[in-house]
């Protein structure tokens, strides 16, 4: 919609309007910073949980991507294994994206005392590369220790199977489990360290052996049944599965990412996201009544100056311009110090956080760190400045509409 | 060709559930460079007569011309466009944007005409000039006193060159002594530029100011009378 009036003359308008009534244009303006202040924070308090869950997801065990051999994501079954992972490693480790690769040998089993067992997901790994793609080192409780490399008999258990067993440091645990060639195995281990992560799927049922024990006893040579993968951020991981799926063109092999692995945590975010989005649309509807309001009561006291603007020659097109251009400066000042302000708030929080150690044992169940730390992002502050503006045009409409409907006659004689 | 032509120019209002004839049939000609007065008492239909020739409202029947031109098929911008292009407005009160100063609302029109900024402030400069306002042309609508206000709609209505100027009690909420001052201004104005007025008014001191008087009863013209 073009208008006889340059743009510059719109807005000097604009301004000029909204200061006729600095109080009530302030008292909206409270309105929106108040609003879209607590929203910035509210959805920056959000992306920091989800952030960090989504991290301590990842870091805790799976890493970012894993590559198996075709079907074992879905069998978990060693039959499907890879025999000579040595050159798919190298291959990963030349991908820049890459910050730690590591291989693993897992297979279900049993670990058992006298008198007592407990299934467990025994998990072979390499105690130096182990730590630089996940956290599993850091759930060690005192008194314990992580597996040295030259340890053959060295035994990580998770803190409910060690208590359901009743074991300490140091004690004997027999493990049992199924060989490729379908015989049952056996193999003495020493606890050396329990684990406690929060996380069930550790604490619960995770047993530790350092990956050449697990070869040799299995009797797997030097298979694997997971390459996993730490990339150097979260933003870095689809251009690196891409690489590595034109890197490593076979088709017995399978690279996922982790949502493909365990969607749970996408699933969780994508939730958290739609509540979210209900909240600011909420929030935004509210404010912009508050705005419907002040620009209807803002229109009717000038009826008389539109009926006078409209005899001078004032178009339809201007008139409507000028009230949806006045709607439109009110909101982005009001939303942009909103957001600032909420951006202040939450950056102030970023650094020490916002304690919920009082819910950690809740939370950990999520990965969710007891301390949560605030995250702005540019998605949801696009998000957030792109809906204000958006609903704000929408309700300088009506108004800006109404102001172009009047008769100039029956608007010059309004008291 | 007279410069404003109206025929058989018919206007009623609906006042609930009763008709009011505002005009019966008014035909009226106007020449390029008259002095013209309504009078006649409230009710008379001199208002509504202004805001037919003014294309601020439409007749029930009958035609305005100005310049030739009819208005009545125009849309309601087209009838915008059309008044800013034929017609000046000095209203009785509230003549005056608020938000912008003397000079603004003057170089207001000449925006809408899409006159250069420059030029624009140079011909409204020159009008407030002429009203006697160039030192006050800052100055926002609330910071001049009743007389100049309507001294700043004059300047406004003249800057874009109208065909004519309609003026609507534009004494009314004036003192007597401000009053004079503003005919005098608009006779001054009339007589140096030629500029065609036509004001709608009880004012003794306006009707006294008439090149030409006609005088209106019960939405009709009863007597005219033209002088020197």
């Amino acid at each position: 919609m073009s208008s006889r009036l340059p743009f510059a003359t719109h807005l000097r308008l604009a301004v000029r309007n909204l200061l006729r009534n600095r109080r009530r244009t302030a008292i909206t303006l409270a309105a929106f910073v108040c609003g879209v202040g607590a929203l910035t924070f509210i959805v920056a308090l959000n992306d920091g949980w989800m952030a960090d869950m989504k991290t301590n997801f990842v870091l805790t065990q799976m890493g970012h991507i894993q590559i198996h051999a075709e079907g074992f994501n879905d069998s978990r079954s060693i039959d499907q294994r890879l025999a000579d992972p040595a050159p798919i490693l190298a291959a990963v480790a030349r991908q820049p994206e890459v910050a730690a690769v590591t291989a693993r040998l897992s297979i279900s089993a049993l670990a058992s005392v006298a008198g007592a067992s407990s299934g467990v997901d025994l998990m072979g790994i390499d105690p130096e590369n182990e730590p630089k793609v996940s956290r599993l080192r850091e759930f060690v409780q005192p008194g314990g220790e992580w597996l040295k490399a030259d340890d053959r008999r060295g035994l990580l258990l998770g803190a409910e199977v060690a208590r359901q067993l009743d074991l300490a440091i140091g004690d004997k645990v027999v493990l049992m489990a199924q060989s490729p060639g379908g015989e049952l195995v056996s193999e003495l281990f020493r606890l050396r360290g329990i684990l406690k992560s929060g996380a069930p799927e550790i604490d619960q049922g995770k047993a530790l052996i350092g990956i050449d024990s697990a070869r040799q006893w299995l009797e797997v040579e030097q298979a694997a049944t997971e390459i996993v993968i730490r990339a150097q951020n979260h933003e870095a991981v689809l251009p690196l599965q891409t690489a590595l799926l034109a890197e490593l063109p076979d088709p017995n092999l399978e690279i996922m990412r982790w949502s493909q692995i365990d969607p749970m945590i996408e699933q969780w975010t994508a939730t958290a996201d739609a509540s979210t989005f209900f909240i600011l649309t909420i929030v935004i509807a509210v404010i912009l009544i508050e705005v419907l309001n002040t620009m209807l009561m803002s229109m009717h006291e000038r009826v008389r100056e539109f009926g006078l603007m409209e005899a001078i020659g004032t178009g339809k097109r201007e008139l409507f311009l000028m009230l949806l251009i006045e709607t439109v400066l009110l909101v982005a000042t009001g939303g942009l110090l909103g957001y600032l302000f909420g951006a202040a708030i939450s950056l102030a929080l970023a650094g020490p956080g916002i304690d919920i150690s009082a819910f950690a044992d809740a939370f950990a169940f999520f990965y969710m760190d007891p301390v949560c730390h605030p995250l702005l992002t540019l998605k949801s502050g696009v998000k957030i400045v792109g809906i204000t503006l958006i609903a704000a045009l929408i309700a300088g409409l009506y108004p800006a509409w109404k102001a172009t409907r009047l008769n100039p006659v029956a608007a010059m004689r309004e008291v | 060709m007279a410069l404003i032509e109206t025929r058989e120019l018919h206007k009623h209002y609906q006042l609930g559930e009763i008709s009011v004839a505002a005009l019966n049939g008014v035909e009226l000609a106007i020449e390029s460079g008259e002095f013209v007065v309504l009078a006649g008492r409230s009710g008379s239909g001199k208002t509504t007569l202004l805001n037919l020739v003014g294309a601020l409202d439409m007749p029930d029947r009958g035609e305005v011309f100005i310049r030739g031109e009819n208005f009545h098929s125009l849309s309601k911008d087209a009838r915008a466009s059309f008044r800013l292009r034929h017609i000046g407005f000095v209203f009785q009160a509230y003549n005056l944007i608020r938000v912008l100063s003397a000079r603004e609302n003057v170089a207001y029109v000449l925006e809408l005409q899409g006159v250069a900024k420059s030029e624009r402030m140079t011909l409204a400069d020159r009008w407030l000039a002429e009203v006697g306002l160039l030192e006050l042309g800052d100055r926002r609508p609330d910071q001049l006193s009743g007389g100049q206000q309507q001294r700043v709609a004059v300047a406004r209505a003249l800057a874009s060159s109208p065909a004519i100027v309609l003026a609507d009690e534009p004494t009314a909420n004036l003192d007597s002594h401000t009053g004079m001052a503003l005919i005098e201004l608009m006779q001054h104005l009339n007589r140096e530029h030629g500029t065609t007025f036509l004001i709608a008014s009880h004012d003794p001191n306006v009707l006294a100011a008439a090149g030409r008087l006609v005088r209106m009863e019960d939405g009709a013209i009863v007597e005219e009378e033209r002088r020197g």
